[in-house]
This record gives structure tokens, sequence and C-alpha cells, in this order.
């Protein structure tokens, strides 16, 4: 398989008050194309810097990070981004948060909207399409907010911490929507969590991150059949080796 | 929203104030020559409605509100948005505004007054000063408030800067600017009043209670006042409620 995006010896440093953090550290990391990655780690460990860094919203201290080959320079619509709040445009409808995607490159309105209609169908959203953000579920607002993101067919989607808001069942739902969606799709997926169980559901492959400075120390293959049943023992397994190894 | 209740509460006070102000005047309580009573002021409103003086006076006083306010919102939302979303602008300019917004616009109209003379632009100008500088606060406010995700999921989507302006900083700082707003509308009304008491010799609310005082029409003057009051609140209850409603409260925003 051909590798899609390429850390190579990434390092992150913020600097506040005159005192430089380091964050991210000596980071190498390939993830092959159409390959579902997820990321663990403790909380602070700079596992969203890490997908920053590769949707382009920050840039790397020293180091490189490579999409298809080319370094990345900023963000852009070869990337889909799902943000942990969801962070949809309160003063646009659930259609038309889809549809801006589309707007943003240049599509014409009418033809957005009639995309961003087959999308709604894809996140399970039939019959909201002119509701506003706030008066929708946590688990509603993440469907439109995986939609917007793969409005516009990126090859690589981006998801910090997707589903943390939201209940054990919604939770489920969602993690069914999503691999549905990539197997559909078979764009590569990075993935980032702090719930190991999500990790093993979800992972083609974990990558496991240490306290800060972040650097990942392992990487555990999930070769589970989909769809996965999480009473399964083998599953079970692999969650017991990503737990041992995570520091918390 | 404006049920039977809503409504109550709007009338009650003005019904009290109303009744207690009818009731000093019958009852002598003051010189009642300083103070017309309001079913006074009613008779003089419809003595003035039908030679149309007051709808004339209003109109004025409209024609030019409306402009230097537009002026002041439009130029208001672009120059909040420029130094709201960038800091060099913002270091430039933030020293100046603070020095500029504690002039109060009416102090200027004697300056205007030499260099336009009397008449409507001096009156314009002043009202766009009086409005410009709320609606530069609150967009630049508004701006500042936007969620920053916002604008890196519309690049992440590919947007330009011009997209990212109008669908997302515009939309995004309405939430504080319509504060703004309504501050502008009230220091609109405020400067319009003194302006046209500087500077028209025609038409114009203001200019209409500066000129009663020649003739002692104590009531004209407090017929001005009654109307200035009533116009602003309609102003802020009809314009700026309609655009909160359509906009911000529908979002899902208190306001």
């Amino acid at each position: 398989m051909m590798d899609k995006i390429i850390l190579e010896n990434v390092s992150k440093k913020f600097i506040s008050d005159k005192k430089s953090v380091e964050a991210l550290k000596d980071i190498d990391l390939t993830v092959k194309d159409k390959e579902f990655l997820v990321i663990v780690g403790p909380s602070g460990c700079g596992k969203s810097t890490l997908l920053n860094m590769i949707a382009g919203f920050e840039k790397p201290s020293s180091g490189t990070v490579l999409l298809n080959g080319k370094k990345i320079e900023r963000p852009g619509p070869d990337r889909g981004f799902v943000f942990q709040e969801f962070a949809l445009y309160p003063w646009r409808t659930v259609l038309q948060n889809i549809s801006f995607g589309l707007e943003a490159q240049g599509e014409d309105k009418k033809e957005s909207l009639k995309k961003a209609r087959s999308c709604v169908g894809k996140v399970g959203l039939e019959g909201f399409e002119n509701a506003y953000p706030h008066t929708l579920s946590g688990g509603m607002k993440q469907r439109v907010g995986i939609a917007r993101a793969m409005v516009y067919e990126p090859e690589v989607l981006l998801m910090d911490e997707p589903f943390v808001s939201l209940d054990a069942q919604t939770r489920n739902h969602l993690q069914e929507l999503t691999l549905g969606i990539w197997e559909k799709t078979l764009n590569t997926v990075v993935f980032i969590t702090h719930n190991v169980d999500e990790a093993v559901y979800l992972a083609d492959r974990v990558a496991i991150m240490t306290q800060r400075p972040g650097t990942i120390k392992n990487f555990i293959d999930v070769p589970l059949p989909r769809p996965r049943d999480r009473t399964d023992p083998k599953f079970n397994s692999v969650r017991k080796k990503i737990l041992s190894l995570l520091e918390y | 929203m404006t049920g039977p209740r809503d409504i109550f509460y709007i009338i009650a006070p003005f019904g009290v104030l109303l009744f207690i102000w009818q009731a000093t005047v019958i009852l002598e309580l003051v010189d009642t020559t300083l103070l017309p009573s309001p079913i006074e002021l009613i008779k003089t409103f419809t003595r003035l409605t039908e030679n149309n003086l007051i709808l004339r006076h209003i109109g004025y006083s409209f024609y030019r509100l409306s402009i230097g306010l537009s002026l002041g919102m439009v130029m208001g939302i672009i120059m909040g948005i420029m130094i709201g979303s960038n800091l060099f602008v913002r270091q430039l300019l933030s020293p100046l505004f603070s020095i500029l917004i504690t002039i109060p616009t009416i102090a200027l109209v004697p300056i205007l007054l030499i260099t336009l003379g009397i008449g409507n632009s001096t009156v314009i100008i002043s009202i766009f000063l009086a409005s410009f500088f709320p609606v530069t606060y609150g967009t630049i406010a508004g701006v500042r408030g936007i969620d920053k995700r916002y604008i890196q999921a519309a690049m992440m989507a590919g947007a330009n800067r011009s997209k990212i302006f109008k669908n997302i900083l515009i939309p995004g700082s309405l939430m504080s600017l319509i504060p703004g707003l309504r501050l502008a509308i009230g220091y609109s009304w405020a400067t319009l009043v003194g302006s046209e008491m500087l500077a028209t010799n025609d038409w114009g609310l203001g200019f209409m209670i500066y000129a009663a005082r020649t003739f002692f029409a104590v009531d004209v003057m407090f017929l001005g006042l009654s109307l200035i009051a009533i116009l602003g609140l309609l102003m802020d209850r009809v314009i700026v409620s309609i655009i909160e409603k359509r906009t911000i409260r529908k979002w899902g925003y208190d306001g």
C-alpha cells in the first residue's frame, strides 16, 4: 500500500510567557493509503497538536509533514476535519452547514445544496435539513460535522476526539456510521481518542503516545474482522495490550 | 413573542406615567404655562398634522438619520472587521480610536459648521460619526469572539478570504454587533436633535423644538420631545428587534 501521510522527525514547541514547552518530540509516523489509524494517548500529550499539523492549522518546529509526498503548508480540501465540539456554523441550517464546503470551492449554490442533500441521507439526518444546529442533540450535531467534512470528498478524514462529549450509546452509533462511510468511500482516516475501547473498535492500527513531550511509543495492529464484537475475548486482549502500554 | 402579556408590560408603565402627568397638570401642582398636559399635546399634534408641518419635520429628521446611520453602520462594520481580524491594524489604530471615542460628537458640530455650513450635510456627518464608533466597537468584539475553528473549518474546505469574510466574519460577529447597533441608534438620535438645533434653519424635530422657544410654544417643545422618545423606541423595538429575531435568536443565542 502507498504511504498517504508521512511525519518525519517532527517536533513542536510552544512558547508562552517566555517559557518554551515541548509538546511533541521526534514523531515518526506513516499512515498508509486507505488506512484507519487511531492515535491514543493521555490528555495533554499533544495528540491534537499532531492532528492540527496534518490539517495544516499548525506548523512543526522541526521535521516535515507530507501528504502524498508533498509538504503540508496550509489547510486544504484534500483533507476533511471533524472537530471535538462540532464547531458547526450556528447561522446556517443543517443543509447549509454541509453545503458550505462545496460553496467554499466555488461550486454553484444549487449544485452544492443538491450534493449536500444526498449527504444528509448518508448520515441519517433526513427531515432535519432546515433545522438550526442549536436545536439538535450532540449526536446529531456530530452527524452534521461528519457530513460537512465528507461532502467535498477529501482523501483524508481527520477526526479530533469527535465523540468525546457524547453518551455511550450515541457514541457507538456514530462509530458505526464512521466505519460505514470509511468502508464506502475508502478514504484514509486519522482518528484521535483517549478511549481505548473506541480505538480497538475502529482502527486498523493504533498508535500509542506517551505523556508530554508526546512521542509515539508503540504501534498495535488490530487484526480483527469487522464488524467487531466488543465482548469477543480477542477484542479484549487487544484492549488489554494497549492499556498496559498507556501511561496515565 | 409579543403576546398580550408583553403588550401589557410595554403599555402599563407609560399609562401610569401619562396618568400622573395629566393629574399633575389638572391639579395645578406645577406652573401649567411651563408644562402642557398629555391631552394638550395630542391637540397640538393634530393641529400640526392638519397642515402637514409635523410630518415634514419628522420626514427631514428621518432622512438625515437614515443616511447618517446607514453610512455609520457600513463603515463601522468594515472598519471593525479590519481591526478585529488584523493584529497590525489593531495595534496601529487602537490608541487613535480610544482618543476619538471620548469626543462627544455634538462638540464637532461647530467645526463641521465652518466647513460644511448650515444644512443636511453637517447633520448627516455628525450622525455618521455618532454611529460609526459603537458599530465599530461592536464589530471588533464580534470578530474577536468568533470561534477560530469556524475559520479553520472554512479554510479546510478551501474558502478564500472573501468567502470567509462574507460567510463567517459577518454573521459570526452579529452577536455583539447588534448591541453596538442599539447604542448607535441611541447616540444617533441624541446627535440628530442636537445638531439640528445648531445646524438647520428650516426643518427637523430638533429645529422644531429649538424654534418653538422663540414663540414660547411649550406644547410644541414637549411634543417634539415625546415624538423623539416614541420614534426612538419604535426604531429599537421594530427595526433592531426584527433583525435580532431573524438572525441571532433564530440561531439559538439569547441576545
